[in-house]
């Protein structure tokens, strides 16, 4: 019998060690304005070639300053790949002005305008599509303990159809439904988000999103749109821990004090300064605002693997032109 | 020998290999820190070391591509540059404030040779675009107008007697056909693209002379004559690019509107060309043989108007710097009424029995 249960507890697996994955930002001001100071100057004497260069070495420096359990994020993205993008967007746009242009001449100034309303209408179309391909081509570039982030391939047609679908059902419904097309559009693009060999899930609920929204709304009007910070917090609160990663969930103690003081310290902070201390804010945002991020549970690092990166930077340089890309 | 602290990534798991980390003669030999075991043997020739913000060390290497090592251990760090390895890191204390100096003055400096150099691009890129591309721009917003233009023909008869007076001989384009009267009721006059120009029934009804009309007709011919409409359209597209090319990124984060910056910035450019104008149209007068007095007569008047912003915030000089640049009549030579008492009825009744229109800011030169 003892023997038995000696048996069984060696037998029965160690159960995983909870662990909180804690984030953190490193960066410093001092150097973060030195570096947009050198990419501005560069940018102006080169006439705006080295736009493509400047994106990425600020992106390069606050990835690595951005550290999750204890390493930091890498941005492997290059200017070249950048600016060979800027060139064929170059070309799209082209094609956009002249096209109308040559049909104007060649047939008449009613086709041109038939055409020119067409492209219009397809560049609009393209926007979810822009959205999703800018985030694939940067988290395509960014890597985290050796290995890559991505979006799953193929994954742009089904976020564009709930995008332009929700989109117009948000129209019809005076608003009703945006909670819920929210909501969709980040299930999908968290479920297509993954590092390496492993997804991203989400399990949020539209009516739980409709309920917060509703409810921050009322209290927003009521309280002269001060609520809307609180209302803000409940959503991102909200959002993350209903997002999990391995064994892992998501947490945030965002609040809405927290953020009605970052906006104000924003707001007043570059008022005062003309601008000039936005580094310096953007550094202490981004500390105070990763320090609140974490994910709680276990991940099992091991049985994440490598994948192949896909994505092309031309998706992201038509978010960039369409104002719908990655932000930062 | 000495030991380091270190974690290896071999970037085809997500797993830490905590190993250790022994600086050598030959380069770098990486051991695993619980079985001692070798990992990797990393030469000196090609690694790539990183000192993050924070005091993290990362190291790469060619010949294990996708591998990537990183460490806290400070004495790492003392032990690569003590075996001469480049390590990259971001500037700090004395270097960083040197850096801070060097890149702000060249920017500077930069930034002052493309302003000075916009104002001559701008003009002399202009000066080649063909007349009829810019009328075609024109033509969008006078369509848009049409409905508000005056039309007496005597009011024209009269002021295409005083455009040839003016020696509008020199100029191309619609300005060589005469000048079209708006219905509105705002004091200005102001250039298509292409070189329409065009004056308000507002500007009609506050001069107190034909020799006002003449010196403010004067000015915007001028405007037509030095391509200014099209300069200041170049220009815009110049600087609005270079704008969004440069900090585009950060609009967000000024409170104060970049595109109001960006106006501010631009408002200089525009009094060059309104002082120009002046000029020429000093030049038209005098050869006209039209009194200068009409034309400083009529700033001083619309003086309290146009003077509300202070002058670098404006699109034009200030009225005291455009009397002073008027002075006195030119050469000393006979001058005469610039239209007759009959001429001069027909212009102050050109849109009589229309009411006026809704005024609307083009944005264009005007003066």
């Amino acid at each position: 019998m003892a023997f038995q249960q000696g048996f069984a507890q060696a037998a029965r697996p160690t159960p995983p060690v909870s662990q909180s994955y804690r984030f953190s930002y490193q960066g410093e001001g001092g150097a973060f304005f030195l570096l947009l100071l050198k990419n501005i100057l560069l940018t102006v004497i080169t006439l705006g070639i080295y736009a493509a260069w400047a994106k990425t070495e600020r992106r390069k420096y606050i990835w690595s300053n951005v550290e999750i359990h204890g390493q930091r994020l890498k941005y492997t993205g290059t200017g070249k790949e950048v600016f060979i993008a800027y060139l064929k967007l170059a070309g799209f746009y082209a094609v956009f002005i002249g096209g109308p242009f040559l049909v104007g001449k060649a047939i008449s100034k009613e086709t041109a305008m038939l055409v020119q309303g067409l492209f219009v209408l397809g560049l609009m179309a393209l926007i979810p599509f822009a959205m999703y391909w800018a985030r694939a081509y940067v988290l395509s570039r960014t890597q985290w303990r050796g290995i890559r982030f991505g979006l799953v391939e193929g994954g742009a047609g089904q976020y564009a159809k709930t995008f332009i679908g929700g989109y117009l059902l948000t129209l019809l419904t005076l608003g009703i439904y945006g909670p819920f097309w929210i909501n969709n559009l980040r299930r999908i693009m968290t479920h297509s988000t993954r590092l390496g060999s492993e997804p991203f899930q989400y399990d949020g609920v539209g009516k739980d999103v409709f309920w917060i929204v509703f409810r921050g709304v009322l209290l927003s009007i009521v309280t002269l749109g001060i609520y809307s910070f609180w209302m803000q917090a409940e959503l991102q609160r909200y959002f993350m821990s209903h997002t999990a990663f391995s064994g892992a969930r998501g947490r945030s103690e965002m609040t809405g004090g927290f953020l009605l003081k970052i906006i104000a310290l924003n707001l007043i902070g570059t008022t005062l300064t003309l601008g000039m201390a936005f580094p310096w804010i953007t550094t202490y945002t981004l500390r105070e605002v990763l320090q609140r991020i974490a994910f709680e549970g276990h991940v099992d690092f091991e049985a994440i693997t490598q994948r192949a990166a896909v994505a092309g930077a031309g998706g992201e340089v038509l978010a960039d032109a369409l104002d719908v890309g990655f932000g930062v | 020998m000495e030991r380091f602290s270190a974690e290896f990534l071999d970037g085809q798991s997500a797993a830490v290999r905590p190993v250790t980390i022994a600086v050598d003669l030959g380069g770098l030999r990486i051991s695993d820190a619980a079985s001692d075991a070798p990992v990797d043997l990393w030469a000196f020739a090609g690694l790539e070391v990183e000192m993050l913000q924070g005091g993290v060390l990362h190291l790469e290497h060619p010949g294990a591509p996708g591998t990537l090592i990183t460490s806290r251990d400070p004495g790492l760090e003392s032990a690569l540059r003590h075996a001469l390895v480049h390590v990259e890191a971001q500037p700090r204390g004395r270097r960083l404030l040197r850096e801070l100096a060097f890149y702000g003055i060249a920017l500077a400096v930069a930034v002052t040779a493309v302003h000075a150099s916009l104002q001559p691009l701008s003009r002399a890129l202009a000066r080649r675009v063909p007349l009829d591309v810019e009328e075609r721009l024109g033509l969008q917003i006078e369509g848009l107008l049409e409905k508000s233009f005056c039309r007496s023909e005597a009011a024209t008869a009269a002021l295409d007697g005083l455009t040839v007076r003016l020696g509008r001989s020199d100029l191309d384009g619609p300005a060589a056909r005469g000048v079209t009267i708006i219905n509105w009721e705002a004091v200005n006059a102001f250039t298509f693209p292409g070189g329409k120009v065009v004056l308000t029934s507002g500007l009609i009804d506050e001069a107190e002379g034909a020799d006002e009309i003449a010196g403010v007709l004067a000015h915007e011919l001028e405007h037509v004559r030095q391509r200014h409409v099209m300069a200041r359209i170049i220009r815009g597209s110049i600087l609005s690019l270079g704008w969004a090319v440069t900090v585009g990124d950060f609009s967000g984060l000024f409170v104060l509107d970049p595109s109001t910056i960006f106006a501010v910035a631009s408002q200089s450019f525009s009094r060059d060309d309104e002082r120009s104008a002046d000029r020429g149209a000093l030049a038209r007068l005098d050869g006209a043989r039209i009194s200068r007095q009409g034309f400083a007569a009529f700033f001083r008047r619309i003086q309290k108007e146009t003077d509300v912003l202070p002058a670098w915030l404006s699109t034009h000089p200030a009225s005291e710097e455009r009397f002073a640049a008027i002075a006195v009549d030119g050469p000393l030579v006979p001058r005469s009424p610039a239209l007759s008492n009959d001429e001069w009825k027909a212009l102050k009744n050109a849109c009589a029995g229309q009411s006026p229109g809704e005024n609307a800011d083009l944005g264009l030169g005007d003066e």
